[in-house]
């Protein structure tokens, strides 16, 4: 756990450094870019477990049965990314989702009524990676892009009684698309930004402590410096 | 230095019980206690570990004293290698005195109780009066019934290792788990599957489901003899169940591991309807409420407290997530009349 932190610490760091120079480096290409927007993340289904007994001959009899899911929700994402090079940027990203732990119960052997019992979640997800920008015409509104990361998850649930942390890998992409460029000021251009990905999300709350795949979209407004 | 007092207090059995000394309130598990100058104190070995064991010499026509001593010692085995508890026993030798005397001996063996309906076994305690210590704990079996004892089970025959496993239990110092259900018919009660090994009621000649502890006796059994591992590591649920305000006594709650499966229940036991049930694995849990119905409440109780059976079973529409050495906080469970 401690080494996923360090990576996504260290991912954040190499932000800023790289951040300063391009500061210091008015009249070329902006170098530094600023995302922050609305994101929603898919349910995640975890292995159903049913609540037993033994019976004669010992046969196992189902007393209840379960099936736990981390429901979709909105959330919050904020990026921070700087290019390497024309293509190439490293990104940081901190995103926030609340959430709710979900277990929906049934055939109760005493034909108690079928009920989803809940447990809201705060979930952080702190991640860095890089992003490839695809080859486009000059000037062209859309620019495509590539991602690729991994980081820290750590999942509260309302009383804080336990926090649960993981780690996270994310493949994906999605795009840029310019609303204003080459302005005068420190913003050099700004626009929309828009996000798909594929996130797997290792331990938290996972019932089973397994690895689980949702899908991941997002948009927003981006700047660059 | 306390003057030690003597007193064959307790009684328990597999299918029919005897109950005079109450369970105790706001404790994981169903365990026993006594009053002491007001202050309730725990029915536990508290001298020497591992406690010393006999066994009787005596012997049935299909089952030898070294067949029974060898189904004996597995069924202690099943409880000491719990990694979570801190009791262990010895094997101290044969002997000619009886389950039941009073003579400083820790006895299991065979007597011949016909008069005892439907009692296959028995567990007694002689017990220090002043710190509820336990100094002795006999366990017969009911010879009138038929025995195997061997490592395989025998069709038609009541199998000695897993009715030792649940009268072990009571000398452990543990009370009947209420986690099994039952039918009743105009035959009597009917075991339709249980869940804990301390159920009172066996399921039925041949089986040898009870030879393995459940997650509820395993909890139950830490909770009496923790090693300081489980205190850590384990958290517990505490709340009230209440019915139209007010508390609830003697309501079943069971709280199921989402991640395992694992049940571990306890008793509301008190007027006010508190419970605790501890010894849980940290993470989210179910809770689900339910009328003691599935056997004689003399099973669990003496008879004299105030039981409720007239609500309707439930699920808690939130999940509790078990904190890891500690509790979750009140919970509070609304029962409905039925």
């Amino acid at each position: 756990m401690m080494g996923a932190r360090g990576a996504v610490w260290g991912g954040c760091l190499a932000g800023v450094l790289l951040a300063a120079p391009a500061t210091a480096q008015a009249g070329r290409e902006a170098r530094v870019e600023l995302a922050a927007g609305l994101g929603w993340r898919g349910a995640v289904h975890f292995p159903s477990v049913t609540a037993t007994e033994v019976g004669p001959n010992d046969k196992v009899v189902p007393v209840f049965q379960t099936a736990s899911s981390l429901d979709a929700s909105p959330g919050l994402v904020v990026n921070v990314g700087a290019r390497l090079s024309r293509r190439l940027a490293i990104e940081s990203t901190l995103s926030m989702n609340r959430t709710q732990l979900s277990v929906a119960i049934s055939n109760d052997v005493e034909g108690v009524p079928n009920l989803t019992a809940s447990e809201p979640v705060t979930q952080y997800l702190v991640e860095g990676g890089i992003r490839l920008a695809m080859p486009r015409r000059h000037r062209a509104a859309f620019e495509p892009f590539l991602a690729a990361g991994g980081g820290y998850l750590r999942q509260l649930n309302e009383g804080q009684t336990l926090i649960n942390t993981g780690s996270s890998i994310y493949a994906g992409g999605g795009a840029h698309y310019w609303l204003r460029r080459g302005g005068r000021g420190w913003i050099e251009s700004s626009g929309i930004r828009i996000d798909a990905r594929v996130s797997v999300l290792n331990g938290g709350v996972a019932i089973d402590g397994g690895r689980h795949a949702a899908p991941v979209v997002g948009v927003g407004l981006f700047f660059r410096f | 230095m306390p003057q030690t007092r003597c007193l064959r207090l307790l009684v328990v059995g597999w299918c029919a019980v005897l109950s005079i000394v109450a369970p105790l309130p706001a404790h994981a598990y169903l365990k026993f206690g006594i009053e002491v100058g007001g202050v309730t104190k725990v029915l536990r070995w508290n001298g020497a570990v591992p406690v010393p064991y006999y066994v009787s010499h005596e012997a049935l026509p299909n089952v030898s004293a070294a067949d029974f001593q060898a189904a004996i010692s597995r069924a202690f085995n099943a409880w000491e290698v719990v990694p979570t508890a801190t009791v262990s026993y010895r094997f101290a030798g044969f002997t000619s005195n009886r389950p039941g005397d009073d003579d400083g001996l820790s006895t299991l063996g065979f007597l011949n109780e016909p008069a005892l309906d439907q009692v296959l076994a028995t567990t007694s305690y002689l017990i220090d009066e002043l710190t509820g210590e336990l100094l002795e704990s006999d366990v017969f079996f009911n010879s009138a019934y038929a025995w195997s004892a061997g490592v395989s089970p025998v069709a038609n025959r009541w199998d000695v290792e897993s009715i030792a496993v649940h009268e072990i239990g009571h000398f452990n110092g543990l009370g009947h788990s209420a986690i099994g259900e039952t039918t009743v018919s105009p035959s009597g009660r009917r075991v339709t599957s249980v869940g804990s090994v301390m159920f009172p009621i066996a399921i039925g000649v041949g089986d040898i489901t009870a030879r393995t502890l459940d997650a509820d006796d395993i909890a139950g059994l830490s909770d009496l003899y923790p090693t300081s591992q489980f205190t850590a590591t384990t958290g517990s649920i505490s709340g009230r169940v209440l019915k139209n305000g007010r508390g609830v006594f003697g309501a079943h709650v069971v709280a199921f591991d989402v991640a395992t499966g694992a049940q571990v229940a306890n008793f509301s036991l008190s007027t006010a309807g508190a419970f605790s049930i501890t010894g849980l694995r940290p993470g989210p849990h179910l809770l689900r409420v339910e009328p003691l119905d599935d056997a004689d409440l003399e099973s669990f109780f003496g008879g004299n407290e105030p039981v409720d059976v007239q609500f309707a079973p439930r699920f808690l529409s939130k999940i509790i997530i078990v904190p890891r050495g500690g509790d979750s906080g009140t919970v509070t469970v609304a029962v409905t009349p039925r």
